[in-house]
């Protein structure tokens, strides 16, 4: 077994520095979109954060994750769980409209650049952008 | 996808697919919602910027520089968190009530985690580091926090100080309020403000053991 203390230190040598500001830690755009829906649909009344909350912390303590996979994979992998759970709990999303939207992604039949002017905007906010 | 998933029709208890590419279903997601007019892709882009400019760590360091130099500011801090960010700096949003802030003395220092998930108080931090969310750090300060600050973050805690470790939940978010650090007397707030890290207001950083010559 891989010593925690070490795991934990590892993760912070992996961080970027500097610190201050800027320092969204999303590896990846889908990351950033996920995170940036969720709190865009707080803002619009969508929900209460607890009720966001809540479901995060469901998603997360019935998760079975590898212990290989990434974190911030995990974490917003959860994050979308969460915020489709409550969208449905909420009537915002009902059938499998969204089922069907995401196997139209997956298949490639729709992509990004379909729905959003500044495709995969979210990607120039990520670190892997030359700041 | 396969289709055989069938949906509830009355959309309660819906089994939300556990196995979908993540990417497709933050895109998915995101499309529906702006489709349906629900959300616009310019609300979307300012949550963006939002956190990318203006909410972060710097947040939290004026909050401490300011209880450093005033003495009524900081129990009003100590007292009412929430209230004592959002009146005097306007720092709100989500993951912002109930803020609790507390506070490093010669015989405390205090270490935040959320063993539930990773509630952190993102008006004055920002979002959280990888390893705060991480399953190591979430069980490990709890269990052994002297050993885990020692040997993760390279902090030694003597062992007449009292550790605290403060499990931030659903309805608390916890923040550090750091010490000052040594030969600061008489700097000025935004002076002191360049002095605060994120780790120190998270607790797995120590300043009032530092000069600040070695910061």
């Amino acid at each position: 077994m891989t010593d925690l203390d070490e795991i934990i230190a590892d993760l912070r040598e992996r961080e970027e520095f500097p610190e201050r500001g800027g320092d969204l830690s999303f590896d990846a755009p889908w990351q950033a979109r996920a995170f940036a829906t969720v709190v865009t649909l707080y803002r619009q009344g969508f929900f209460e954060w607890n009720e966001f909350q809540a479901r995060l912390i469901e998603a997360i303590e019935s998760a079975d994750t590898a212990d290989d996979e990434d974190i911030e994979d995990v974490y917003y992998r959860h994050w979308l769980e969460a915020a489709e759970q409550l969208l449905y709990d909420k009537g915002v999303l009902r059938g499998d409209v969204l089922d069907r939207r995401i196997g139209e992604f997956e298949s490639g039949e729709r992509d990004a650049s379909e729905f959003v002017v500044g495709v995969d905007h979210a990607h120039t906010h990520t670190h892997n952008h030359d700041h | 996808m396969s289709q055989d998933q069938t949906p509830d029709e009355n959309g309660n208890e819906h089994p939300v697919p556990r196995d979908a590419d993540p990417q497709a279903r933050a895109r998915a997601l995101q499309s529906y919602l702006i489709e349906e007019e629900l959300l616009t892709t310019d609300q979307i882009d300012e949550v963006m910027s939002l956190y990318e400019d203006e909410i972060g760590p710097q947040n939290g360091a004026e909050v401490v520089a300011r209880a450093w130099v005033d003495a009524e500011y900081r129990e009003w801090l100590l007292e009412d968190g929430s209230a004592a960010i959002a009146e005097a700096f306007g720092y709100t949003g989500p993951e912002g009530t109930d803020i609790v802030v507390v506070e490093n003395t010669d015989d405390v220092h205090n270490v935040v985690v959320c063993t539930l998930c990773s509630c952190y108080p993102w008006p004055v931090l920002g979002l959280p580091p990888t390893w705060y969310k991480s399953p190591p750090y979430r069980s490990k300060i709890v269990k052994s926090p002297r050993q885990t600050l020692r040997e993760a973050f390279g902090v030694d805690v003597d062992a007449d100080v009292e550790i605290r470790v403060r499990d931030t939940s659903a309805e608390v978010r916890y923040m550090v309020l750091p010490r000052r650090p040594v030969g600061t007397d008489g700097m000025s707030e935004s002076d002191l403000t360049a002095l605060v890290t994120r780790d120190s207001m998270i607790g797995v950083e120590r300043l009032g053991t530092k000069h600040v010559e070695e910061l």
